[in-house]
């Protein structure tokens, strides 16, 4: 048997944070240029009290009110978030009960960021392959914004909140219809985008509560995210491009056999810079992140979803699947799409 | 990439006016010089077979300097 996605839902949170807004809040952050630059205008941001799970529930219960689906067919949930309702339990299994997806059903917490959609699908991927399961509710959710500092306008641009809801089946197919994959890991590159407050290393405390300006004039704590937005672009050139290669290699196709590039939707300046570094025409190359921003793991799901109602993929179509971010952490697969529900 | 092209692309990164960079001016002169220029700066020695490390960017004092880092010669 092998996985196929069969559906693919998101929630956005209500609430929006806009150009507009941000250049009211922080005249002096020239807002209007930042944006001109990565490509975002509006962010989502969830609400005080909302957390991933509220979002992740929502965007599973649209899928389920499409038709896709009922709860009680799914035998696994498998939900990416590096912000979790609690430490313990999985959130998965709080949005299990929520639900009302069959106790018989498994469900984990796994920690990625933004290559997290691609993991997710590896995971799927293997489990259906190896008759763990038929039936997956692969959710990527996260809140963002509730880890970072309000005046801290290198991430306060950036990043959105959204959960993404994608049904993986089963299908009696000879091929895979997902795969091969690359994965990679750096972890050196931790410390360039991270909480350094908060875990286990070093738990929440007064001291880590102390703000202080950068040398942007950014204000955080060691409370809040830290983005070192030059190393994390020489990160993503130097290793996107071999990431690339060695997917193509791995699946024994050419740059040109592939029908839509969907990489991580990071911001607009990193991506047009890769797009014409790998000399993808922009046709092939799928653009969603002006009206959500980088939603995480979410990026990628959303920008599917995208694809698919713009016409940009149809049944047949190859996808190439791109994430890479906060870890280091990276990943890439292909994608023969079937058609969503 | 000549020195002359270089020298434009920074104008432009810099928002100058074309021909403005000759090279010596230090970096702490120049007002948009941020970590957004930064990220173009890399990119533009990325576009021409380049590969910095933001250490090194942060080492560089001048225009002339980072000319230097993206293999460019004078």
């Amino acid at each position: 048997m092998q996985a196929a996605i069969s559906a693919i839902e998101y929630h956005l949170p209500e609430s929006t944070l806009t150009t507009e807004d941000l250049s009211a809040q922080f005249p002096e952050w020239q807002v209007n240029k930042v944006d001109e630059k990565s490509g975002i205008r509006t962010r989502h941001i969830a609400a005080e009290g909302e957390c991933a799970s509220d979002l992740a529930v929502l965007a599973a219960r649209k899928l389920f009110d499409s038709g896709a689906c009922s709860p009680d067919t799914i035998d696994h949930v498998l939900l990416c978030t590096q912000t979790p309702d609690y430490l313990l339990p999985s959130t998965a299994c709080l949005i299990q009960d929520r639900l009302a997806i069959p106790t018989t059903a498994g469900a984990f917490d796994f920690n990625l960021g933004s290559s997290g959609y691609v993991y997710g699908l590896g995971l799927a991927h293997g489990l259906i392959g190896t008759g763990q399961a038929s039936r997956i509710l692969l959710l990527t959710a996260d809140t963002y914004s509730k880890i970072l500092n309000p005046r801290d306008k290198s991430v306060r641009t950036v990043f959105g909140d959204a959960a993404a809801a994608t049904l993986l089946v089963a299908e009696d197919e000879p091929a895979p219809l997902i795969g091969p994959f690359v994965y990679g890991t750096d972890g050196s590159g931790g410390p360039n985008l991270i909480v350094p407050a908060g875990g286990m290393r070093r738990p929440h405390s007064p001291e880590t509560a102390v703000e202080s300006e950068d040398d942007s004039d950014n204000v955080r704590s060691r409370d809040n995210l830290y983005m070192s937005g030059g190393d994390i672009f020489v990160f993503t050139i130097g290793v996107v491009p071999k990431l690339i290669d060695a997917l193509l290699r791995k699946a024994s196709i050419g740059l040109e056999d592939v029908d839509l590039f969907v990489f991580h939707q990071a911001n607009r300046y990193i991506l047009e810079h890769l797009r014409k570094r790998m000399k993808i025409p922009a046709e092939k190359f799928q653009l969603t992140l002006e009206h959500c921003g980088n939603t995480v793991s979410c990026t990628i799901p959303i920008a599917l979803k995208q694809a698919a109602l713009e016409g940009r993929l149809r049944k047949g179509s190859r996808a190439m699947l791109v994430g890479f971010g906060v870890g280091y952490s990276w990943g890439a697969t292909m994608l023969t799409w079937p058609g969503l529900h | 990439m000549t020195a002359q092209e270089f020298l434009l692309e920074m104008d432009d990164i810099l928002e100058l006016p074309a021909g403005t960079l000759a090279g010596p001016e230090g970096l702490d002169t120049l007002a948009q010089w941020n970590s957004s220029a930064m990220i173009s700066f890399i990119a533009l020695a990325d576009t021409h077979g380049a590969r910095v490390a933001v250490r090194q960017v942060a080492g560089c004092a001048t225009v002339a300097d980072l000319m230097r880092l993206a293999g460019v010669r004078e």
